[in-house]
Formats: structure tokens, sequence, C-alpha cells
């Protein structure tokens, strides 16, 4: 299926002159007929000129607007374009492109709107302890309920996005801290979209490690709370009857 | 005696700042408006100071002060909030225009890419590219949404691509 609708892999980037090659070159050998779309969210470095070397189209926001606003932007270029199938894929290297082959294969068989790539669900040794973990699994408990479905991995940017979920995404996409991951599934859950997970392994981030500070990991606890509940408390969005 | 001299000048003063940011354009009206309010009644009650004294023993307030005080700090509160309301509209109507000019900016490379590629029969960078070194299959050449940009009827190339995949 992938190689028949034009999927259109969007990677928002901030700064990744260094990693961006390598992952625009795997992707174009997993997935030779997939349309990239590098999502320069403020860069000040050579990320739009790497991009565009790497054989990827480029929309260069004249700020930083957060991943959530650059996903944002990028669901307006694929609805504006026509592409019905978008995948979200960190430009840091931690997501494996051959997997993306792994998402679609889920949604033909799932029929699910969205399709998360979750790092906890028995694949991968990829780790988190302290308050980040407890955070994680609250949020992955209360989400999984909101969706009426498992999902451990509420925070993943390793996302597949259906026709249905594009169309609601292009209107509604938070783009505050954490939205693009927590609030974008509870939105998406509660306009009555279905999701379905797909264990990933994850890698080793080509730059940086994680952070294990657990002041850090408390500040995220506290604004991962604040997010949800301020997703729950927000009003439906409704998506137009003829999206489908 | 005096301190309520000090309110009056005060009044008058704040009056006559608003009026000339409004003037200037510094201050539109609808923030304006609301100042020159409260600058009024600063002067009314600067003038008659029994006014505070009546309205204290309506609502049973004991010191008239303790009024004025309580309404100063409940009308710099709604002011506030309002500003803050303001400020995240203005934030996020702000963060559309960079989409937005994003978006544009993006499909005008493109049509420039598309028009070189035109001009000298051979793209030499971006989108250009993955068509040309991919080998594309022909009807996703005609299919490529890039190319959309050219064709007015988008709802149906949108649609056609969509009854692909379910029949897939």
């Amino acid at each position: 299926m992938t190689d028949l609708v034009p999927l259109l892999i969007i990677l928002p980037a901030l700064n990744e002159q260094e990693t961006l090659p390598g992952v625009l070159a795997e992707i174009t050998t997993a997935l030779p007929t997939a349309h990239i779309l590098v999502v320069s969210d403020g860069s000040t470095d050579a990320t739009a000129q790497v991009a565009r070397c790497g054989g990827a189209r480029v929309m260069d926001l004249p700020f930083n607007l957060g991943v959530g606003g650059a996903m944002r932007a990028g669901f307006r270029y694929a609805k504006t374009h026509g592409y019905t199938h978008v995948v979200q894929v960190d430009s840091d290297g931690q997501h494996d492109p051959a997997l993306i082959v792994t998402l679609c294969e889920c949604m033909n068989a799932t029929g699910a709107d969205i399709v998360v790539g979750a790092r906890f669900a028995g694949v991968g040794d990829y780790r988190v302890r302290g308050p980040r973990r407890w955070a994680m699994r609250l949020l992955s408990a209360i989400i999984s309920r909101v969706a009426h479905t498992k999902l451990v991995d509420t925070t993943s940017g390793f996302k597949l996005m259906g026709p249905r979920a594009l169309e609601l995404f292009a209107i509604d996409y938070p783009a505050e801290y954490l939205g693009d991951t927590v609030e974008a599934l509870v939105i998406a859950a509660r306009a009555g979209l279905r999701i379905e997970q797909v264990a990933v392994h994850m890698r080793p981030r080509a730059g940086g490690r994680p952070s294990h500070n657990p002041l850090k990991a408390a500040v995220f606890l506290v604004r991962a709370i604040v997010a949800l509940l301020v997703a729950l408390l927000r009003p439906r969005t409704r998506i137009a009857q003829d999206s489908r | 005696m005096s301190g309520y001299l000090f309110a009056l000048t005060f009044g008058v003063l704040t009056a006559i700042w608003m009026i000339l940011l409004l003037r200037s354009r510094h201050l539109r009206e609808k923030y304006a408006v609301i100042w020159i309010l409260i600058a009024v009644l600063v002067v009314v009650v600067g003038i008659w100071p029994s006014i505070l004294a009546w309205l204290s023993r309506l609502l049973g307030v004991q010191t008239p002060l303790n009024l004025a005080f309580f309404v100063a700090a409940l009308i710099l509160l709604l002011l506030s909030v309002q500003a803050s309301v303001e400020l995240s509209k203005l934030e996020s109507q702000n963060r559309r225009l960079a989409e937005e000019v994003a978006v544009l900016r993006t499909d005008l490379d493109e049509l420039r890419t598309v028009q070189l590629g035109s001009q000298s029969g051979a793209g030499s960078y971006g989108s250009g590219q993955d068509r040309q070194g991919l080998q594309l299959p022909d009807w996703q050449l005609q299919d490529t949404p890039g190319q959309d940009l050219h064709s007015p009827d988008l709802r149906g190339q949108n649609l056609r691509s969509q009854d692909s995949l379910e029949e897939a």
C-alpha cells in the first residue's frame, strides 16, 4: 500500500544538520517512493540546505514554533497538496525508518486512523525511571481509557496518520508543550478516531543523551498532568462528515 | 481633603494621558475607553467624596476606603485577565501566520524549481531531485501531489488516491 499512495513523511527538525542526512538517506532507502518534508523549526544552522541536498522538500518556519507548530504546518501542507497519509518521524535518528512499513501494515490490518509507534510495548530496551516513568504510566493509563484501547507510549513522536486524522489535525493541532503528543491523542480519541499502537524499538539518539535529572522529570510530570487536564477540559472538535 | 485632591489630580492626568495616547494611535479605543472611564470615576469620587461614603453604607462596608481598594483591585484583575486573553489570541494568530507563511514559501520554492526545471531541462535540487533520481512509476508521476499545484481540481485527485488505497 505504501508504494501505491504517495506517503508524506514529515520530519520536524530544530538544528539537526548533523543527523539529518543519515536519516534522510535511510528513509529513501527504506521507502523510495515516499515524499519527505523537513520542517525546519526556526533552525539557525544549515538544516534547510542539508535537507534539500538530501532530496527532501523543506518548509522553513520563520521562527521557532515547537514540534506542535511544525507538525500543524506540515499537516496543512499535506492537506493542501492532497496527501492522504502522513508519518511523523524524529529527525534525530531515534526512529528506524524501516519501521514505517510496520506502521502502515498495522493501519491496513486494523483500519485505524492513527498508528503510534510505541517504545515500551515489549520490543527494544528503551527504559525510563523515577518520576518520568510514573508520569508516562499515568498518562498512558488515562489516555487508554479515553481512547478505548491500550496505549503504552503516549509521548511517542513516531506516528502514522490516515485521512481522517489528517483532516482533524490540519484544523486542530495543539502547539503547547506535550500538546503534540498527549493532547493530540486526546483530541483524536474524542473526535471518534481509532488509535492503534505497534511495538517498535528505539535507537539511541545520534546526538545528545536523554536527561535523567529527577527535578526535570518532576517538572515533566506536572506539565504532563496540566496538558492532560487542559486536553480533557476542552470542547470536542468535530470533523466534517465528508472527510472520508 | 488633600488626599482627595491627590486623587483628583491623578484622575485628570490619567484621562489626559489616555487621550494623548489615543490621538497618537498608540492605544486603540477598545482599551482606552475603560481607562478613561476609570479616570472619570476617580475624578467624580475626588470631587464628591460623599458618594464613596454613601455607597459603602449602602453595601455595608464599614470603612469607605476599603470599598475603594476592593473596587480598584477588582478592576485591575479584570483588566489583566482581559490582557492575557488578548495576548493568547494574538499569539495563536501569530503562530497561524507563521505556519501559513511557511506553507506558502514552500509552495513558492517548488514552483520556482519546477519553472527552472522546465526552462533548463533539468531540475538541479530540491523536489525535482527525488522524482528524477528514483525512477518512480509512471502513474505516480502523474499523481504526484506536488503537481497538484497546477491542477485546479484538487478534490478529484484527492479522491482518486484514496480509492486506490481502499482497493489495495
